[in-house]
């Protein structure tokens, strides 16, 4: 299914669980749905940002190769993964201008997995999605 | 914001998770000498079902002559058995009560406060009270398995709480979240954390007429025995789903809960809730289980949920990622 | 026919009192709150504040932003500018005040809780001065709600609340737009034992160029048990989602 329902499924799992389980700290994000081998970029404006423990996800709104305004979803971290880089959740509005990097989703869905994040001079760097690259699939993750 | 499942590994840990847990089931219930039903001493569960076959050993293994007899499986129970395993739940512990903290009231019958479920989850009821196979009608198991393949084929199925609706006041219990219960004469109401849900139990059924639509949390009459209140819930709007994989009730289904408020002397109160479930379309008979909820006064400021900021988003369509479920 | 609610019991409100006071004992509280509960519906219902100063002190900021929500209601482009007419999401804390519809007020165990018909939303208060107590490993905290954070303690017999951290994509009314740093404090009070006031003050710098103040009465009404409201299935009806009147 493509990326945006995929982050509604995952979302709506999330409303549906709403339960954490006995080990969180041991647990990661499934990145099977990306292609962690690439990294693309973009920027835009953010149309909206979902703070959600334990990952959010943001909507950019950007313009495509074709001159076109379009949307795309990324999934990204905690509140707290964010303001432990110095960005506070309540200083993300929207209309914001960010440039991203991300990896993009296994199926060509618009969106992915956000890598990093740079917003009135400051980047943030996904330390979960870094770690996922530097993890072959299968093995278990490096922390 | 709410705090979603951790899933382990992701969908591979799922099914690592799900291969280790049905290898431990197998050990179990399906380790049956053959041709040999069992007879239960006493103290064993008669198998439920049509009868097995000719009378046969009254038990024991060649590891351990005393081990109590296999329970006999119905088709039914053997498809739900051969489903992949539910996720494991568990539950962050909860802070133990201030020594400051306030205690419930004296009265046995005021069960006012805040309270929180204080077991390990459980996605998937699969046994009773007592330990038995969920006694599941072949209409049972079928809705059970449709869910579960859902799930597992990454198109899981709508339910109420993946829309935002209220989710029948067992799943809306069964989720590791305060609630606060107030009370008059007439009635008590409970206000969940979770998806900012209510339950309204009707000591006095004239105190509210019966909606003209039906409510998605059905109607809840309690009545008072010695100091357990008994609450029957019936009418539901439409069929509900009793836990997270999808253990079914049908519209026409009835919960009965049984609610008594206990009360140790160490400072650790809690509810105990017996619900037991009753519906002749999906199980062959009533089965129960149990849950618990602590007495947490500090657990009394919830934090917000707003289910309807994703789910009411117009510009994603109702049912993107997930799949109308086909009825019976 | 009035049913009053049944209180908590004496020695249960003695303990509420005493814990809550040694809990906060740094802050100067009364010894023993007003009892606010009951069920209350709004006397002259509004979709918008009046500011008791006549008009809303818009810097040139909040007036554009403001001019910009009235364009977009004039356009029915809803979801641009407020979420809970498009998605049922929480009006928050002020514009839940105007809910036309009841709302039941609990004080329990040092939390006040509004316990509103509409939607089965709430709006909490907290008047302990304790730490938030659930996990939050993962900063849930920093995020601003709709509904904001609301802490608030006694000054004689009125509740003082003040909320902060309200995610800006609520609206003060049905038009009036806020920032993060929007501030909101309330002196809710009986006037009698009918008449329920909430005196709203807002604080946001960067859209009003001074505070300013708007007074909403409710009144008392029997004790009921509220219906269960779905919003959702409203928005997906086409019927009124936040109804004004």
């Amino acid at each position: 299914m493509g990326y945006r329902s995929f982050a509604r499924f995952q979302g709506l799992v999330a409303l549906a669980v709403a339960a954490i389980v006995a080990a969180p700290a041991s647990a990661h994000h499934s990145f099977n749905a990306y292609d962690m081998s690439r990294t693309l970029s973009a920027s835009g404006t953010i149309k909206e940002f979902r703070w959600g423990a334990p990952h959010s996800s943001m909507v950019l709104a950007y313009v495509d190769e074709g001159g076109k305004p379009a949307e795309m979803s990324l999934v990204t971290g905690s509140p707290l993964a964010f303001y432990k880089q110095g960005f506070a959740p309540r200083d993300f509005h929207a209309g914001e201008k960010v440039a991203i990097t991300f990896h993009p989703t296994a199926n060509g869905a618009a969106g992915g997995v956000l890598a990093s994040l740079t917003m009135n001079g400051k980047t943030y760097q996904d330390a979960e999605a870094a770690a996922a690259v530097s993890t072959p699939p299968g093995a278990p993750p490096q922390k | 914001m709410r705090t979603e499942v951790a899933f382990a590994g992701g969908l591979k840990g799922f099914a690592l998770a799900g291969a280790v847990a049905l290898s431990l089931v197998a050990g179990g219930a399906f380790a049956q000498p053959p041709g040999s039903p069992p007879q239960g001493p006493s103290g064993a569960q008669p198998p439920s079902g049509p009868p097995g076959g000719p009378p046969g050993p009254t038990g024991g293994n060649a590891a351990n002559p005393f081990a109590p007899p296999e329970p006999q499986l119905t088709e039914a129970q053997k498809l739900a058995q051969s489903l992949p395993a539910p996720q494991p739940g568990g539950m962050l512990p909860v802070p133990a009560n201030d020594a400051d903290a306030p205690m419930p009231a004296a009265d046995p019958r005021d069960l006012q406060g805040t309270w929180i479920h204080n077991q390990n989850l459980e996605f998937r009821m699969q046994r009773d009270m007592y330990g038995n196979l969920v006694p599941y009608t072949m209409a049972g198991a079928k809705v059970l398995e449709r869910r579960v393949m859902s799930l597992k084929n990454g198109a899981p199925f709508i339910n109420a709480s993946a829309k935002c609706r209220p989710p029948g006041p067992q799943w809306q219990r069964d989720l590791n979240m305060p609630f606060q219960i107030f009370q008059s004469k007439d009635w008590l109401e409970v206000v969940f954390e979770e998806y900012h849900g209510r339950w309204h139990i009707l000591l006095n059924p004239d105190a509210a007429p019966a909606p003209a639509q039906k409510d998605y949390m059905g109607r809840s009459v309690g009545h008072w025995d010695g100091d357990t209140l008994v609450v029957e819930t019936s009418d539901f709007r439409e069929a509900t789903w009793l836990d997270v994989d999808g253990t079914p009730l049908s519209a026409k289904g009835k919960l009965i809960q049984r609610i008594r408020k206990v009360d140790t002397g160490d400072r650790e109160p809690f509810l105990e809730i017996i619900t037991t479930i009753e519906d002749p379309l999906y199980y062959t008979k009533p089965w129960s289980v149990v849950r618990t909820f602590g007495w947490h006064p500090a657990f009394a400021k919830f934090k917000e949920y707003n289910c309807e900021e994703q789910i009411g988003d117009p510009s994603i369509s109702a049912n993107a990622g997930l799949v109308p479920e086909p009825t019976d | 026919m009035k049913e009053p609610v049944v209180r908590k019991g004496l020695g249960a409100v003695l303990a509420v009192a005493l814990w809550a006071a040694a809990a906060a004992s740094a802050t100067a509280q009364s010894a023993k709150p007003v009892d606010l509960e009951g069920v209350w519906k709004i006397a002259t219902p509004a979709a918008s504040l009046k500011p008791v100063g006549g008009s809303v002190p818009f810097t040139a900021a909040g007036r554009k932003h403001y001019e910009k929500n009235k364009q977009l209601r004039a356009k029915a482009a809803y979801d641009e500018y407020d979420i809970t007419l498009s998605r049922c999401s929480s009006p928050g804390a002020t514009r839940l005040m105007l809910t036309p519809m009841r709302f039941k007020i609990w004080q329990r165990q040092g939390v006040v809780t509004f316990d509103y018909e509409w939607n089965r939303a709430i709006r909490q208060i907290d008047t302990r001065g304790l730490p938030p107590q659930h996990d939050d490993m993962f900063g849930s905290d920093l995020v601003p709600t709709m509904t904001g954070n609301s802490k608030g303690h006694w000054e004689g017999s009125t509740l003082v609340a003040v909320t902060d951290n309200i995610n800006e994509r609520t609206l003060i009314d049905d038009l009036v737009p806020h920032t993060v740093d929007l501030k909101v404090t309330e002196h809710i009070r009986l006037v009698d034992h009918e008449t329920l006031e909430d005196r709203i003050t807002i604080e946001d710098p960067a859209y009003f160029n001074r505070a300013w103040d708007a007074v909403i009465t409710y009144k008392r009404q029997p004790a009921a048990p509220f219906p269960e409201d779905v919003c959702l299935d409203r928005l997906e009806a086409h019927q009124p989602v936040f109804p004004a009147q």
